[in-house]
C-alpha cells in the first residue's frame, strides 16, 4: 500500500513549575504515578488509534505541549506503543521541548532508546545575570556537562535551545547586554537549532525591547550561519525542524495526549483538557474528542 | 451518557470532513465532557487550608500531587496515613506537629514513599544460574565482574542499557600512583596522606576502610584493569595530568591538600570523552574471560531464600521478565541523583538550601540531578539493607559556585560593590558551601592578567583548580587565549575536564575601567574595583592576604594587561549537580548491611550504590576522585566475593 506521510505530535502538558515563559493550562508540579498514568494511557490512546491509520507513515515526530521530557523514561515505552501500531520512517527525526533537569543517567538511556535527535532546551538565557530571573534553579553550569557526557552535541547536532526574549531585568540596558551574551553562546555552542519566545507576550511596555533584541539577534544568528526557516525559529543550514517545518506548510498532523489537535484530511479534531477524562478513556476517541471542525481555507 | 457509535475515529473525522457529521453525531461528548473550569489542565491553585487544629488539610499545603488532579487518588484521611505515604515529608516541609497531632517518633519512617513495597513477579519467561551477578556495568560493575571473572567464577554483568544504547558518563578518574604517573617520572604520592586528607574532608563520616581501599589501591586498579584495554587505546586515549604544569603547588591551599592522579581518556584531535567506549573494551576483556554480558537487563527485585540474597529479577527492553540465581550478588547500579522522589526525599541539604531560600521543599523541580534512578538502592532496602543516614553526600558540581575560567583556578574573586569577599583558595568545586548561599543576584567576577598561566602552575589538582591532564588541552586553550578579543562580546576557549568539547566565554580589557564596564559596574563600584584590584595587589607583594586569608600561592596580583575575567551572577536556588553519593551501609568488606548492621548474606554492593564513599559531601582533592573510587570499590569488593564463594 502506498503511504502518506505524516508527522505526529505527542503532547506531554507537563511542567516541573509554573514559569511566566510557560502556558497556564500546563499541569504543574511533579508526580510519579500520575505521570506514569499518563504515559499509560499515551500508550493506550495510540495503541487504540493503530487502524484508522494503517495508510500512513510516520516522517517526523515532535513531543511537545509543554516540557515534555518531564515524561522520562516514559518516552521509550510511547516510542515503542507508536512504532508497534504505525509505520514509522528509518531514522525519523524526533524533536523534543526539554529541560536539562530532565537530563540524568536515569533518562537518558530512554531518551536514547525512544530515538530522540533533538532536544530543545528551555534554558530561556544562557547567560546568567537573567537565567536566575527566568528560570527557578540556578542550574545553567549543568548545560556543557549534559551537552558534553549526555548528548555528546558535539557529535550529533541534538542540542537545541529555547531562549526568551524581550524582557528587562534591572536597566534595559543591562539586560540588553545580557541577550546579546546569550545569543553570543549559541553561536559558539553546538547548537543546531533555536526557538526565541517572547517572554512577556501579554505586557506591550516591553514592545520596544523586544524588536530591539530581536533584531540583534536575527544580526548575531545570520552572521553565524544560522537560517530563519520560520519565524522565530532558527536553524543551521540543513537541520531544519522536519516536524515544525511540515507542520508549518499544512502536513498532515496526528496527534495524541491531553488536548492534542490532529489535522487530517482537512479535519482538525482537538483531544480533551481534562485530565481525569483522558486518563479512563484514551483509548476512546468518542469520549476524548472534545471538538471537530473543518480546517479553515 | 450516550452510546459509543460503531464508525472508527478515522471514518469520523472524515465525515467531518464532508460535513456529513459532527461532533454532536457522536452523542455523548456535549453530555460528558466537563467544563473547562472543573478539571482542566490547569493545575489547581491550593491554598493551604486555615482549619482549626485536627482538621489541618496537610494535603493541599505540602503535596506535590492531589491538587484536584489525580482523580483516583484517595484523600489521606488521617496525619497518620498521610505521614506514611509521605516519609519525612511533613517535617521536611515544616509540617507542626501539634496542628497534625502527632509526635516526632511518628516521623521515624520505616518505608518512604519513593520505596514502597517490593514487586512482586510470578510471570518468569527463564532462570539462569552463576555463580556471581553483578547488577550495573558501569565503572564499579565492570571491575567487579572482571575481577570476578578472571578468579574462575562464573560471571553474569547485566546492563539494564542495550549493547547499541550504552553510554556512561564519567571521564576523569583519580588514581594514586598508576603505572601511568610513575613511569612519566610523576613524583610518588603518599597515599596515606590522601586517604586521611579524604577523612578530614568527610569531617570522619565516611567509611574509613572503603576510603582507604580507594586511596591506596586505586593506582593498583588502574594499572590491572588496563592490562585488559588494548595498548593503543591506552596510548592514544589515556591523559594523564601533566605534574610539571602544576611545578610551583606546593601541595596544599590552606590546609588542603591536592594530589595529582587523574587520567583522562580522551581523543586528543576531538577532545572526545572516550572513556564510554573504552570501557567496552573491558567488557569485552569480561567476555573473552568466558563472563556472560546481559545487555537490556533492567534489575527489577532481588531473589532471597530466608536471609540470604540469591539473585534478582530483570526484565528486558520487550517487558519479559527473566530471572537470574547467583551465589553472590553485587548492586552496582549507580545512585539515585537522577530519581525526584528520592532526590526530594533523601538530599537533605539541597531540599533545604531550597526551603532557605523561600522555595517550596516538596517541588522536586527545586533540586536537580544527573544520576540513576535509585533502583539498585531500593533492591537492596526491599532485600533488607539501610542507607547511611546522614549528612548525605552529593556532587553539587560548582553550581552556583564561582563563575572560574574555562581553565579552572583558584582566582581573586569581587562582588557587587568591586570588593572581594572571601578566601577564593577555601571554595571546593563539587561541594555546597558558602556561595550556595549568597542572595540572587549577586555579581561574582574572577579576575588574572597576561601571567594568567604561570599562575596556573601554582595550583593544584582539584577540580576548582586546574585540570591540567594534558599538554594538548593547555595547548589550545593558550591558542585561543593567544587570540583574545576585548570587549563585551568576549571570546570562547575551550574548556577543560568535566566540559569537554564546549567552549566557555572569557573577556578581555586593556585596562580596568573598560573591564568594569563590561562587567556591568557603576557608581561606586567602579572606583571601588579600581581600588581593590590596587588594594589587592599590595598584599600579593606583601605575600600575605590580610583580608580574606587566601593561600598566599594563590595571590596573583592583577597588573600586566590584558586583563582576563569571567562573571556571573548568583541565581538564589543551586541545582543538586550531578550524582548522589548517600547509599547503602555495607563494611568494610562491601558486604551490605541491615538496620542492624548485621550483613545479609549474598549481597553486596560497590561503586555509587555502596555508600559512605564521602560523608559529608563530595570531596575534590583530586579531579576524577568519584569515578576512581566507583572503580576500586568494585575492585575490592571483588575480592570479598572471591573469598566469601
Amino acid at each position: 500500500m502506498e503511504k502518506r506521510d505524516v508527522v505526529v505530535e505527542i503532547d506531554i502538558p507537563f511542567a516541573a513549575a509554573r514559569r511566566d515563559y510557560l502556558a497556564e493550562d500546563l499541569i504543574y508540579g511533579w508526580d510519579t504515578k500520575r505521570m506514569e498514568a499518563y504515559a499509560h494511557a499515551l500508550c493506550d490512546e495510540i495503541g487504540a488509534n493503530a487502524d484508522s491509520f494503517k495508510d500512513c507513515r510516520v516522517a517526523a515526530l515532535r513531543f511537545d505541549g509543554g516540557t515534555a521530557s518531564n515524561a522520562g523514561a516514559h518516552l521509550a515505552s510511547i516510542m515503542r506503543s507508536l512504532r508497534n501500531s504505525f509505520t514509522v520512517c528509518d531514522d525519523v527525526p524526533i524533536s523534543m521541548r526539554a529541560a536539562i533537569s530532565n537530563i540524568s543517567g536515569a533518562t537518558m538511556p530512554f531518551f536514547k532508546r525512544a530515538g530522540v535527535s533533538r532536544f530543545d532546551f528551555e534554558m530561556m538565557s544562557l547567560d546568567s545575570t537573567c537565567f536566575t530571573k527566568l528560570n527557578k534553579v540556578d542550574n545553567l553550569k549543568d548545560l556543557p556537562i549534559i551537552c558534553d557526557y549526555f548528548l555528546h552535541a558535539y557529535a550529533n547536532n541534538s542540542l537545541g535551545l529555547v531562549l526568551a526574549f524581550g524582557y528587562t531585568f534591572g536597566t534595559e540596558k543591562d539586560a540588553t547586554a545580557s541577550f546579546r551574551r546569550s545569543i553570543v553562546s549559541v553561536t559558539r555552542s553546538h547548537a543546531s537549532h533555536l526557538i526565541l519566545e517572547r517572554a512577556f507576550a501579554e505586557d506591550s511596555t516591553l514592545d520596544g525591547v523586544a524588536a530591539n533584541q530581536l533584531r540583534q539577534a536575527r544580526e548575531l544568528l545570520e552572521e553565524a550561519g544560522f537560517i530563519e526557516y520560520l519565524p522565530l525559529h532558527f536553524s543551521r543550514p540543513g537541520f531544519e525542524d522536519a516536524f515544525l517545518l511540515s507542520n508549518s506548510q499544512g502536513s498532515d498532523r496526528i496527534a495524541f495526549g491531553l488536548g492534542a489537535e490532529t489535522r487530517i484530511e482537512g479535519v482538525i479534531s482537538k483531544n480533551t483538557l481534562d485530565l481525569a477524562t483522558y486518563l479512563q478513556h484514551s483509548t476512546d476517541f468518542e469520549r476524548i474528542t472534545t471538538s471537530v471542525a473543518p480546517v479553515c481555507r | 451518557m450516550g452510546t459509543k457509535s460503531n464508525w472508527s475515529r478515522r471514518d469520523f473525522l472524515k465525515g467531518a470532513a464532508v460535513g456529513t457529521v459532527g461532533v454532536a453525531a457522536l452523542g455523548s461528548l456535549n453530555a460528558c465532557a466537563p467544563s473547562t473550569t472543573e478539571g482542566s489542565a490547569a493545575a489547581a491553585g491550593g491554598n493551604a487550608s486555615t482549619a482549626e487544629a485536627g482538621t489541618y488539610d496537610v494535603m493541599k499545603q505540602f503535596s506535590t500531587f492531589g491538587r484536584g488532579e489525580k482523580p483516583e487518588a484517595v484523600a489521606f484521611t488521617s496525619p497518620e496515613e498521610y505521614i506514611i505515604a509521605k516519609g519525612d515529608g511533613v517535617l521536611s516541609a515544616g509540617g507542626g506537629c501539634e496542628e497534625l497531632g502527632i509526635t516526632p517518633a511518628d516521623f521515624m519512617l520505616d518505608t518512604p514513599a519513593w520505596l514502597g513495597e517490593a514487586p512482586q513477579i510470578t510471570d518468569i519467561a527463564d532462570s539462569e544460574d552463576f555463580d556471581v551477578l553483578v547488577i550495573g556495568a558501569g565503572n564499579a560493575g565492570t571491575t567487579t565482574a572482571l575481577r570476578c571473572q578472571e578468579s574462575g567464577l562464573k560471571v553474569a554483568l547485566a546492563e539494564m542499557q542495550t549493547y547499541d544504547e550504552y553510554d556512561e558518563y564519567a571521564c576523569d578518574m583519580a588514581c594514586y600512583n598508576s603505572k601511568l604517573f610513575l613511569d612519566k617520572g610523576t613524583p610518588e604520592v603518599d597515599t596515606m596522606e590522601v586517604f586521611n586528607e579524604y577523612m578530614r574532608m568527610s569531617r570522619g563520616h565516611a567509611h574509613q576502610k572503603i576510603v582507604r581501599d580507594y586511596a591506596t589501591r586505586s593506582g593498583e586498579m588502574l594499572d590491572w584493569m588496563i592490562g585488559y584495554i588494548p595498548e593503543d587505546l591506552t596510548a592514544n586515549y589515556a591523559k594523564t595530568s601533566n605534574y610539571k604544569g602544576n611545578a610551583n603547588f606546593n601541595g596544599e591551599a590552606c590546609g588542603q591538600k591536592s594530589f595529582i592522579g587523574m587520567t583522562q581518556w580522551r581523543d586528543e584531535e576531538n577532545n572526545i570523552n572516550m572513556w564510554p567506549y573504552v570501557i567496552r573494551t573491558v567488557h569485552a576483556s569480561f567476555e573473552e574471560l568466558g563472563g556472560t554480558m546481559k545487555w537490556g537487563y533492567q534489575g527489577i527485585v532481588l531473589v532471597k531464600e530466608g536471609e540470604a540474597v540469591t539473585g534478582a529479577i530483570f526484565q528486558d527492553v520487550e517487558g519479559v521478565y527473566h530471572q537470574v540465581n547467583a551465589k553472590a550478588v553485587v548492586v552496582t547500579a549507580g545512585d539515585f541523583g537522577g530519581n525526584p522522589d528520592m532526590r526530594l526525599d533523601l538530599s537533605d541539604q539541597m531540599r533545604n538550601l531550597a526551603w532557605s531560600f523561600g522555595s517550596d521543599r516538596t517541588d522536586t523541580g527545586a533540586i536537580g540531578g544527573m544520576g540513576r534512578d535509585g533502583s539498585g538502592i531500593k533492591m537492596c532496602m526491599w532485600a533488607g539493607a539501610t542507607m547511611e543516614g546522614g549528612p548525605r553526600a552529593g556532587q553539587a558540581a560548582g553550581i552556583n559556585g564561582m563563575p572560574g575560567f574555562a581553565f579552572g583556578g583558584t582566582w581573586p574573586c569581587f562582588g557587587s560593590d568591586g570588593k572581594r569577599f572571601f578566601n577564593e583558595s577555601l571554595v571546593k568545586h563539587g561541594s555546597n558551601g558558602y556561595l550556595d548561599m549568597l542572595p540572587a543576584d549577586q555579581l561574582l567576577l574572577n579576575v588574572t592578567d597576561a601571567n594568567w598561566e604561570e599562575n596556573l602552575s601554582f595550583q593544584g589538582y582539584g577540580h576548582e583548580t586546574m585540570d591540567r591532564s594534558a599538554d594538548y588541552m593547555v595547548a589550545e586553550v593558550r591558542e585561543n587565549m593567544d587570540a583574545y578579543i576585548t570587549g563585551a562580546d568576549g571570546f570562547p576557549v575551550r574548556a577543560f575536564s568535566r566540559f569537554g568539547k564546549e567552549y566557555m566565554n572569557v573577556y578581555a580589557a586593556e585596562t580596568l575601567e573598560e573591564l568594569a564596564e563590561i562587567v556591568g559596574y557603576t557608581g561606586e563600584a567602579v572606583s571601588n574595583f579600581v581600588a581593590e584590584v590596587e588594594h589587592y595587589n599590595q598584599l600579593c607583594e606583601a605575600g600575605y592576604d590580610s583580608d580574606w586569608g587566601c593561600d598566599s600561592q594563590n595571590l596573583f596580583p592583577i597588573k600586566t594587561p590584558p586583563f582576563f575575567f569571567s562573571f556571573a551572577k548568583t541565581g538564589g536556588n543551586p541545582s543538586g549537580g550531578l550524582c548522589q553519593h548517600a547509599a547503602i551501609c555495607t563494611d568494610g568488606r562491601y558486604q551490605v548491611l541491615t538496620g542492624d548492621k548485621a550483613p545479609i548474606a549474598g549481597l553486596y554492593a560497590a561503586g555509587n550504590t555502596c555508600g559512605q564513599r564521602y560523608g559529608i559531601q563530595y570531596a575534590t582533592p583530586t579531579a576524577g576522585n568519584s569515578c576512581a573510587s566507583a572503580l576500586t570499590s568494585g575492585y575490592c569488593a571483588a575480592e570479598s566475593v572471591i573469598a566469601d564463594i
